[in-house]
């Protein structure tokens, strides 16, 4: 068996509101395999997108260890997290969370201006991911001029720029009608068994047509099912 | 990188285009404040200096007081007092300035000029240390009478039919000889004429009057030391000290700078107002920025943007902000200041030489950037440290 490219080692996650804390993770254990399509469900507020985050080194948590490619990340600095979001990483959210003022082709070429030097080559690479997703024809258009489904593809072809080995997915079809949802899962399926990407889905939906590996449950902040 | 910044900016910024105008209003008018106020006391210098070369360095002009600005007609001396100051040490020779305001008649067309008169027992010696030069014809002999010199505006331009050297023209009923025409200068020796002083004093009936005397000094004589001379002795023929004034190139200088030294005090106070009211403007829409692209800050982490990505990306447009008021600063400060030339210039007047100075319009943009820099540091900084999760749940 290959190994864990995703390990969380009992995290917790506290946030503190005023006088209350709340606890979004407590003590949460996950391995995920590279390569694997693990699928990320639970009811509303059981810490599933505290999950993601936690991944997606987009917060840190209160307590616990966090190991991407067998390396802690809980205690790198900011710019090293930049790092590892950048590279390592691709990022599909719910809403989309597309910039407003770009073009679908500048959105997707966007994150390497923060890594690499965007150049010619980039922005060919950038064209191609979108006629990959089905967007060529759309490449100069803002998202407002865009369906929800056509924006989630640009998003799609967004978190594959830097070339990542995870990529994260927030509840992708949450906004989107079930036949645009399925076009969605259908791409994913695709970067999975063509390209080999470890994949890792949050979904409060009934599992469509993802040929996922695995499902984790989550409850309270915790893996309910292992 | 530098270009997808200001794309990433640059698209921005035509979302808001009004907005950001209205932002860099009050560096626009601080900085083209600025800009005038430095361009009209160099304007101011420029044409002191000037002046200085054609009266030459190492004059002192004597002038009546209460005069503040060029000399005129109206106000002078009696001729006597040249004789009480001739013989102080140091001093080459005396000129007596007599300016005469009256009509030259050429061709059934008469113009209104100022009429200088000139000693002709200097022959040409005040002309040439002067460095003032013909451009054709001869300067006057001495003792010559009906001879007249005139400058290269009035012969070419003030009437229809341009005056050549040997033509004739009439001043007062007498016929005159042009015997030569000055080389155009750009100062008012371009619209006046010369003609020999004691036929001046006849014309004008004024025997005895002198608007100004400018006294040549001797090489080797410090001018300061010479003109505190000249002030003991004038003390003494005058009874008090307001009656006249003793001018040296750099007490001119200072002279007018004091005139404007209140002026500019003004001027500066209203300029620092406009650029701190305008970098609280730049830092307000910076702030009112941040918070609107909140999500998008949140964005551009997520896939990968570090904290010094965040806060150079937003210093760099508030840099442009300034930017941009500095250029629109500039422009407005530049036609400000050829338009205020061109009055001056329009009203006879050349105590302002107006140049648009390189160094001066690369200063001002860099402050404008600089103010934008600073206004900005504190929304830039904030939006740097924004938490990832808090911006991305940001509606
Ligand atoms: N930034 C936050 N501040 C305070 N409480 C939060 C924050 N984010 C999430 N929570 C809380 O943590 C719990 C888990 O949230 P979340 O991970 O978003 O759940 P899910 O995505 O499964 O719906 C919820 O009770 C939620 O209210
Ligand atoms: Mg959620």
């Amino acid at each position: 068996m290959s190994k864990n490219i995703i390990e969380i080692d009992n995290v917790w996650k506290v946030y503190q509101m005023e006088e209350v804390k709340v606890e979004a993770l407590r003590g949460l254990n996950i391995k995920i395999k590279k390569g694997e399509f693990v699928i990320i469900q639970g009811p509303s507020g059981s810490g599933k997108s505290t999950t993601f985050n936690m991944i997606g080194c987009l917060d840190i948590p209160t307590k616990g260890k966090i190991l991407l490619d067998g390396k802690d990340i809980s205690k790198l600095s900011e710019s090293n997290l930049a790092n590892i979001r950048g590279k390592k990483i691709g990022f599909i959210f719910q809403t989309f969370n597309l910039m407003p003022s770009l073009s679908a082709l500048e959105n997707v070429y966007m994150p390497s201006i923060f890594h690499s030097n965007t150049n010619s080559e980039t922005i060919k690479k950038a064209k191609e991911l979108l006629e990959k997703v089905g967007l060529s024809h759309r490449i100069n258009h803002k998202p407002s001029e865009l369906s929800g489904g056509e924006r989630q593809r640009v998003a799609i072809a967004r978190s594959l720029i830097n070339d990542p080995e995870v990529i994260l997915a927030d509840e992708p079809t949450g906004n989107l009608d079930s036949k645009t949802g399925e076009n969605i899962i259908k791409i994913l399926n695709d970067l999975n068994k063509k390209d080999k990407k470890t994949i890792v889905m949050v979904t409060h939906e009934k599992l469509i047509s993802a040929r996922y590996d695995r499902v984790i449950r989550i409850k309270d902040g915790k893996v309910e099912n292992e | 990188m530098l270009k997808q910044y200001i794309e990433l900016i640059g698209e921005e910024f035509k979302n808001r285009k009004v907005r950001t105008l209205l932002t860099t209003l009050g560096i626009i008018i601080g900085i083209s404040l600025i800009f005038i106020l430095i361009t009209l006391g160099q304007g101011m210098e420029n044409a002191i200096e000037e002046q200085f070369s054609k009266i030459g360095i190492k004059s002192i002009r004597i002038v009546p007081g209460h005069l503040h600005g060029p000399p005129t007609s109206a106000v002078g001396f009696d001729k006597s007092l040249k004789e009480k100051i001739e013989d102080i040490r140091g001093v080459d020779y005396i000129d007596e300035v007599l300016i005469h305001d009256s009509t030259i008649g050429y061709d059934k067309e008469k113009v209104v000029t100022s009429i200088m008169g000139y000693n002709t027992k200097l022959s040409d010696k005040a002309f040439i240390d002067t460095d003032t030069k013909l451009e054709s014809g001869r300067f006057f002999r001495v003792n010559e009478k009906d001879a007249i010199l005139l400058g290269n505006i009035l012969a070419k331009e003030s009437f229809s039919k341009e005056i050549r050297t040997k033509n004739q023209v009439i001043v007062e009923n007498k016929i005159f000889h042009v015997i030569g025409i000055f080389e155009k200068t750009g100062t008012d020796i371009d619209g006046r004429a010369y003609i020999p002083l004691e036929v001046l004093r006849e014309i004008s009936n004024e025997p005895n009057l002198v608007n100004v005397f400018v006294v040549k000094i001797k090489d080797g004589f410090d001018i300061e030391k010479v003109a505190e001379d000249i002030r003991k002795r004038l003390r003494r023929v005058f009874k008090s000290d307001d009656e006249f004034q003793v001018f040296t190139p750099e007490q001119l200088i200072k002279q007018i700078q004091s005139i404007l030294g209140a002026l500019s005090i003004v001027l500066v106070a209203i300029a620092a107002i406009s650029i701190f009211v305008g970098a609280i403007g730049i830092m307000n829409s910076m702030y009112t920025n941040v918070l609107e692209r909140t999500k998008e800050i949140g964005v551009m982490k997520a896939v990968g943007a570090r904290n010094s990505h965040i806060l150079s990306l937003f210093l760099l447009e508030s840099s442009i902000i300034g930017l941009i008021g500095g250029i629109i600063g500039v422009s407005i400060g530049i036609i400000i200041s050829l338009l205020i030339d061109s009055i001056i210039i329009s009203l006879g007047y050349t105590f302002i030489i107006i140049k648009v100075d390189p160094e001066l319009v690369i200063g001002c943009l860099l402050f404008a950037i600089i103010i934008g820099t600073i206004s900005g540091l504190l929304p830039s900084y904030r939006a740097s440290k924004l938490q990832i999760v808090d911006a991305l749940r940001y509606e």
